[in-house]
């Protein structure tokens, strides 16, 4: 057989392009984030039967597709007009949180970790997961790949697989959890990822919080931005991953609105720039205003930051303590640091793991009763629940066979496009001094933390495998001859 | 021997998905001490699902045009990309993956094995194979069972290079079309 040396390993597909433009001054003029792929998934969904669509758009991605699963289920509810059981919403609930355990560890540890428990202008030669494990202990590493693993375990037995899971269906779930040996399994699993949540707060606390420079660099920053904020919240005003209503408040942390998701139209809009695949979601009622943050523009955040500022609280104690110990520090809120997304996400990490334990003590989440048969005929349907990385909406519509005639995914980095760039800007007109010519790369690392802090999905944004984001930062002189370029 | 296949790939994005075809049918092939696992998450999901096994057989598309189409070869032990903090958590490889169970002490199989498939670069979302790579596809399971069988056991070697040792990866000679 024919050997093949692949030398080192790289991804090179869906470069992501910062284009950074100075102007005679030598200043930062404008960034533009370009995202060079196509949209395709939801033309492939169209003539499908609908049933089909939570495990075909949960293709777009590899990493989140436990999101998209679900958000497809709630279309499909909707499309039949269908009230799933309790034991459905519960183990759908469930499955969510799970999936939010295993991939906000692994951004916190992998990516925003290195910034700061090694400093964000470390050496890049130990500013990486490595470092930290240097930094913290190589049992912390073995217990990060444990708590994912058991996270996804979760997610295996309640999804059929861990990653491309297989449950939902119109009306309900396929499969009932009601094996004793299972049940004992997640309840096993979710007591240790609480305690998980708990030392992963208590490390925040003590290599961040701790640290007055890393307090100050959240704060004070180039990493701050007034936007709109929208999130799912319970009827009680706290911070729901599955189900609830979609709040938006201003920059001043007043309600703009709080409304049944299934109504999202009314109140977003994309707009397209030329130079992006990636739309760019806005508040409708503004109009498109460009890339400018304020509360005459119509450009919001989502993601935790944004859930954690639309909310009154978190519905579970040790993660409700986190997040009142949040808005002390950081202000009585709205929070506009981009960087505290970091802490926020911890908190819901504390959040998903309690929420995840009362659920799979909760006799109704082992009930057999998991799904409602449908019987109406299927029109539209609109799935909405949170991802991650943000509100995630789907939308389908069939003829009256339940064949797809369209289908419209609005992703959770989509709604964050234009925040990520104006915060990528931002970042680089404090950060890039006047007469520089070059970016060191620290300074590239630093400008790349505002990216950094949205955990982006551009494999999901633009629909296209696998993923993979390869970063290209390139400086324009004021004549947009190239002054210098930087790949990772 | 107990083994772990890898197919890795995206069943709705063409020829893409050879990995997943040639894995199952090779598990088949292999008997019951083989498991088929379809891979199409992240490279640190593998950390958790390689306890027990005793080998490691992953197998995926290749689009660098050193495999001609359906042309199948053993890869040399890839190293790991340079560490350093990435941009968003959807990047990682399995080959960062084992790089990283090694640093950690985390006990991995001792024989890991990578296989690549020759395919056109895919350019959109679509069913199955293509008629190009469709009919080579027992040639392909027969010649890695043939490779298995002769060569009983290959080091992963999968170590990360030198912390500092930098090469862009955009400057990389060859492309892998790994986990996604």
């Amino acid at each position: 057989m024919k050997k093949i040396t692949v030398d080192p390993i790289t991804r090179l597909e869906g470069h992501g392009k910062f284009d950074i433009f100075l102007n005679d001054s030598g200043e930062v003029e404008n960034v533009y984030f370009q995202i060079p792929e196509l949209r395709g998934i939801e033309k492939f969904c169209e003539g499908r039967p609908v049933e089909e669509l939570p495990r075909i758009t949960q293709r777009a991605c590899g990493v989140c597709p436990g999101p998209h699963h679900m958000a497809g289920t709630k279309a499909c509810d909707g499309v039949y007009s269908v009230d799933p059981p309790r034991a459905a919403k519960k183990l759908r609930e469930l499955f969510l949180s799970a999936h939010f355990i295993h991939s906000h560890i692994a951004h916190f540890y992998a990516l925003a970790a290195p910034d700061f428990v090694c400093g964000p202008a470390s050496d890049p030669a130990q500013r990486h997961i490595l470092g930290v494990v240097a930094k913290v202990g190589l049992e912390v590493g073995g217990a990060v790949i444990k708590a994912r693993s058991q996270a996804q375990r979760i997610q295996a037995i309640i999804g059929g697989k861990s990653t491309h899971a297989v449950c939902g269906l119109p009306g309900g779930m396929s499969k009932a959890l009601t094996n004793k040996d299972e049940i004992a399994e997640i309840k096993k699993h979710c007591t240790e990822l609480v305690e998980f949540g708990k030392f992963t707060l208590k490390l925040f606390d003590d290599v961040v919080l701790a640290n007055k420079t890393y307090v100050d660099i959240i704060l004070n920053g180039p990493y701050t931005m007034r936007t709109y904020y929208m999130g799912m919240v319970d009827d009680q005003g706290r911070v729901n991953f599955y189900d609830g209503k979609l709040r938006i408040i201003d920059p001043d942390g007043k309600q703009w609105a709080l409304f049944d998701p299934r109504n999202y139209l009314e109140y977003i809009e994309e707009h397209v720039e030329a130079w992006s695949y990636l739309k760019f979601p806005f508040l409708k009622s503004f109009g498109w205003k460009g890339l400018n943050s304020g509360n005459d523009y119509g450009i919001y955040r989502v993601a935790p930051l944004a859930r954690l500022n639309v909310a009154q609280g978190m519905a579970t104690p040790i993660a409700h303590e986190a997040f009142q110990k949040y808005f002390s520090v950081l202000g009585k809120g709205p929070v506009h640091a981009t960087l505290a997304n970091h802490w926020a996400r911890v908190i819901e990490l504390m959040y998903a793991a309690e929420r995840s334990l009362e659920l799979i003590n909760d006799p109704e989440t082992t009930s057999a009763e998991v799904r409602t048969i449908p019987t109406a005929t299927p029109n539209e349907g609109v799935g909405v629940i949170e991802a991650p990385r943000g509100t995630l909406f789907h939308h389908y519509k069939t003829d009256e066979k339940g064949f797809v005639t369209r289908c419209n995914m609005l992703v959770a980095t989509g709604n964050n496009n234009a925040a990520i760039c104006m915060s990528v800007r931002d970042a680089a007109r404090g950060l890039i001094k006047p007469g520089v010519s070059a970016i060191s790369e620290g300074t590239l690392n630093m400008i790349e933390m505002a990216f950094r802090a949205y955990d982006p999905c551009f494999g999901c944004a633009t629909h296209n495998l696998p993923g993979q984001m390869p970063m290209e930062v390139t400086v324009h002189g004021p004549d947009g001859k190239v002054v210098s370029r930087l790949g990772r | 021997m107990k083994s772990l296949v890898l197919g890795v790939g995206n069943p709705i994005r063409g020829d893409d998905g050879v990995g997943l075809v040639v894995a199952e049918r090779l598990c088949v092939r292999l008997g019951p001490e083989a498991e088929y696992v379809p891979f199409s998450g992240t490279g640190f999901d593998l950390l958790g699902w390689v306890e027990g096994f005793e080998r490691v057989v992953i197998i995926d598309a290749m689009v660098d045009g050193r495999l001609g189409e359906g042309e199948c070869a053993r890869l040399d032990p890839p190293r790991p990309a340079d560490w350093h903090v990435d941009l968003s958590s959807h990047r990682g490889s399995i080959v960062d993956a084992i790089a990283l169970a090694h640093r950690l002490g985390i006990r991995m199989p001792g024989d890991v094995r990578w296989y690549g498939v020759g395919i056109a670069p895919p350019d959109d979302y679509r069913e199955g194979l293509s008629a190009r790579l469709q009919p080579q596809i027992d040639r392909i399971v027969e010649q890695i069972r043939e490779d298995l069988d002769e060569n009983p056991r290959v080091a992963d070697g999968a170590e990360p290079r030198p912390a500092g040792a930098t090469e862009p990866r955009a400057s990389a000679s060859g492309r892998w079309r790994g986990a996604t």
